[in-house]
């Protein structure tokens, strides 16, 4: 062209409007008669411009009548791309904003959903989205490439239909795998997720930006190797742009605490695990060492993965004045009958002081680091802190026993009380208090009475089904009464009730005459009978079988197995209908296929001794002592034992079973390199 | 028909031409009053072709450009003679009417055509 260089841009934008086919045809033409008809011009016509856009829009158009699979593929991935665009548009903007109170139960789904799950919805949502546009797009390309010509009526609108049922059957399956329900929340995606998800996106953007640049756009059909470079840079793009609105939206939810959800937050330490200077004196310094894993709990996931949770006791830095502040709690994983176990250390380098897992999933669990703090596994390695219930004097009151039979759902109990969460630990509501003597707000304690209240367990066997045995005694006029009560759940522990189990309530005459359940122990199974064990106020053992809500109360006949090998319980787990009893004896120990009818005795190597605190799946035991038992079925199980040898007493041997106990190996953690602090006093 | 597919129809009856040929062609024949943008030409030459109204014949290189040349069909040169000729008769009508209606209002000589009245056509 002859004419203004500016006239030549401004009319070159314009004709872009136009079909890159029609553009191959007839745009020299075009060009030539614009040039032409402006070259006397000293300004771009504003009319001239409108109608090229408006013409290259009517031969798009017209293009579009032609083929109409082709139009409705653009239109589809092109209104998928906004809608997209607009869920990140609204998640990026809610996910800064303070999080509301939590929501009250009982409303209508997605009313109840507080603005903080949206970005993990919308992340649900992108994902589904954008598979769905996947399968269309290959379903349509499959069907070319075979080389049949597509109904033109049905799969336009076979992919149209397809979109809100692939978006329902995600949404199913996401109900499944990350028990999501209307009133609990998904659990927070991990990094290897929100990488998939946004590689995911990326790619489905780059592929819809060469479909529509190949149907309608700029570049040639012959050119495809520019198409294939559009896509990848676009889809890098994509990917680019995810990562940096997710660290830029989690580094300031966790950095400036506004109380964002750190959707793709990289881990934060929190201020009292961090490395550096300290106001009192004291130089927390970070070093890499190895460290030796001691295995000291061990819990099963109905899903069949064992987590073994351990101390891992790290090395001094230097021989200067330095001394390890922390010990830090591991994860192993072990897949059925497979023990392949790796490491998971906390971040948070907070103690284990006391111990209460519950692993409701396999990549999930909960477990209580020093009194008042509650960690929660999200998966793949990474510990988030979660809040436990405060108080009425605003103190966290020590737990007892931890259930969480979802990833999202959990119910602790103190000696006292029940509280419960639905939202994965971030908030707790007391559901309620044991039926004890004990002074209540509504039951003001009385003059020199005494007052006590012990839980005996906690276990939920089912999602809904849940169940409590606690006793409360109190002491007046010279005479202790016990009562213990059963509670049942149908609900997840959002309500309970009691009923009384009798003969383990009775009077005596001190705290010492009767042995107030020296080693009481509860589990119940999937089916809805629970195993009680203690002694009554005559000192005889006795293992109980609840049922019908405890309403029905029998004696099992493991009662006579302890009687006739003259020990008594120390423990119980059960595990669907599977059931595990450890006796006092040393090494000796049953197990039940048919939650506790009949009983096989098992015996562990000699020279190894079992804790007295089993646990399984979700089950949880009021008592916890220095080793545990775990089992994923009546066959396979994973032992803490005590062994003595001539160095002394060795409290961490890890053993496995595949055989229901006929034959037990050892296993061995894994010493994984660690960072190390230790406190360092500053000289001078 | 819309005025661009009429006076680019137009325009083709005189022979053959390309697009700016026929921009200058149109306004020439309208005096100026009518000129077409280059989209809108294009885009009725598409559509006319599109309709077997015109057809595009040969293509010169000139200054390194091509340059399309369009010719009316028999069926263009029927479609805007048809045009041409109910836009006549439909003017037509109009014009004897304006005609009439001028001849019925002309005033008597000597009498103002306004402010007469009842009175003034008394004897």
């Amino acid at each position: 062209m002859t004419y203004n260089p500016e006239l030549r841009r401004a009319y070159r934008w314009a004709l872009k409007a136009y079909p890159a086919s029609y553009l191959a045809a007839h745009g020299s033409d075009l060009a030539g008669v614009l040039a032409d008809a402006h070259a006397d011009d000293e300004r771009v016509s504003a009319r001239e411009c409108g109608s090229l856009v408006r013409a290259g829009i009517g031969r798009r158009a017209a293009l579009a009548k032609t083929d109409p699979v082709g139009a409705l593929i653009a239109i589809t991935l092109t209104c998928e791309l906004l809608f997209v665009a607009a869920i990140a548009c609204v998640s990026i903007v809610l996910a800064s904003r303070k999080a509301p109170p939590l929501h009250p139960p009982g409303l209508v789904f997605p009313t109840i959903v507080r603005h903080q799950d949206i970005p993990r919805l919308a992340l649900l949502v992108t994902i589904v989205a954008v598979l769905s546009g996947l399968l269309g797009w290959a379903a349509l390309q499959a069907w070319r490439h075979i080389g049949m010509s597509p109904p033109l009526p049905s799969v336009p609108s076979a992919m149209v239909t397809l979109q809100p049922v692939l978006l329902l059957l995600g949404a199913a399956s996401a109900a499944s795998f990350f028990d999501f329900s209307p009133y609990q929340d998904l659990p927070a995606p991990d990094i290897a997720i929100k990488a998939a998800a946004a590689l995911l996106a990326g790619l489905w953007l780059g592929i819809a930006l060469a479909v529509l640049a190949r149907r309608h756009g700029r570049l040639s059909d012959a050119k495809k190797g520019r198409q294939l470079a559009a896509a990848v840079a676009s889809a890098l793009l994509a990917v680019a742009g995810f990562a940096v609105a997710g660290v830029h939206i989690g580094g300031r939810a966790a950095v400036g605490g506004s109380g964002g959800v750190p959707f793709f937050a990289p881990f934060v330490p929190p201020p009292n695990g961090g490395n550096g200077n300290v106001s009192n004196g004291y130089q927390v310094v970070t070093a890499e060492s190895t460290g030796i894993a001691l295995p000291v709990d061990v819990e099963c996931s109905p899903g069949g993965w064992c987590s073994v949770f351990a101390l891992q006791q790290s090395l001094p830095l230097s021989r200067e004045r330095t001394a390890p502040d922390v010990n830090y709690p591991i994860s192993g994983r072990s897949v059925t009958g497979v023990a392949t176990f790796r490491a998971l250390p906390s971040q948070s380098r907070m103690p284990l002081s006391s111990f209460h897992p519950s692993c409701p999933a396999a990549r999930t669990c909960f477990v209580m680091t020093v009194p008042g703090h509650l960690e929660r596994n999200i998966g793949r390695g990474r510990w988030s802190m979660v809040s436990t219930p405060s108080s009425s004097y605003g103190t966290n009151p020590p737990v007892s026993a931890l259930a969480c039979p979802t990833v999202t759902r959990c119910l602790l109990a103190t000696n006292a009380t029940i509280y419960r969460s639905i939202d994965a630990g971030q908030s707790w509501a007391k559901v309620t208090s044991f039926p004890s003597e004990a002074p209540s707000p509504t039951r003001p304690a009385t003059p020199n009475v005494a007052y006590s209240a012990t839980l005996l367990g906690l276990s939920c066997p089912t999602v809904t089904d849940c169940y409590a045995a606690a006793a409360a005694t109190r002491a007046a006029g010279g005479k202790w009464r016990l009562r213990t009560s059963f509670l049942t759940s149908s609900d997840g522990g959002a309500s309970w009730t009691t009923s009384a189990v009798g003969p383990f309530s009775y009077t005596t005459a001190g705290p010492g005459q009767g042995n107030l359940f020296p080693a009481a122990s509860m589990a119940c199974t999937q089916s809805g009978t629970c195993l009680l064990a203690g002694t009554d106020s005559n000192g005889r053992t006795l293992v109980l079988e609840l049922s019908s809500a405890g309403r029905r109360v029998t004696t099992s006949g493991a009662t006579t197995i302890l009687s006739r090998n003259d020990t008594s319980p120390a423990g119980l787990s059960c595990l669907r209908s599977a059931c595990w009893m450890i006796s006092t004896t040393p090494g000796l120990l049953w197990s039940s296929a048919d939650a506790g009818r009949t009983w096989r005795m098992r015996h562990l190597p000699p020279g190894l001794v079992l804790g007295s605190a089993p646990s399984s799946g979700v089950q949880v035991t009021s008592q916890q002592g220095s080793g545990d038992l775990a089992c994923t079925s009546v066959l396979r199980c994973i032992a803490i034992a005590s062994e003595e040898s001539s160095r002394g007493p060795n409290p961490n041997v890890l053993l496995e079973t595949t055989d229901g106990g006929k034959t037990w190996q050892r296993l061995i953690l894994p010493r994984v390199p660690v960072k190390s602090r230790a406190r360092r006093e500053t000289i001078g | 028909m819309r005025e661009a597919t009429y006076y680019t129809l137009a325009a083709l009856l005189e022979g053959p031409s390309h697009g700016y040929a026929i921009l200058e062609r149109v306004k020439a024949m309208t005096g100026g009053a009518v000129s077409l943008t280059t989209g809108t030409l294009y885009g009725t030459l598409d559509r006319l072709d599109e309709q077997g109204l015109i057809r595009r014949t040969t293509t010169e290189i000139v200054k390194g450009r091509a340059r399309q040349y369009f010719e009316i069909t028999e069926k263009g040169s029927g479609a805007v003679q048809t045009e041409a000729e109910r836009m006549a008769q439909a003017a037509s009508a109009v014009q004897s009417r304006v005609q009439a209606k001028r001849r019925r209002v002309r005033p008597a000589p000597g009498i103002p055509a306004r402010g007469r009245s009842l009175r003034d056509l008394q004897p």
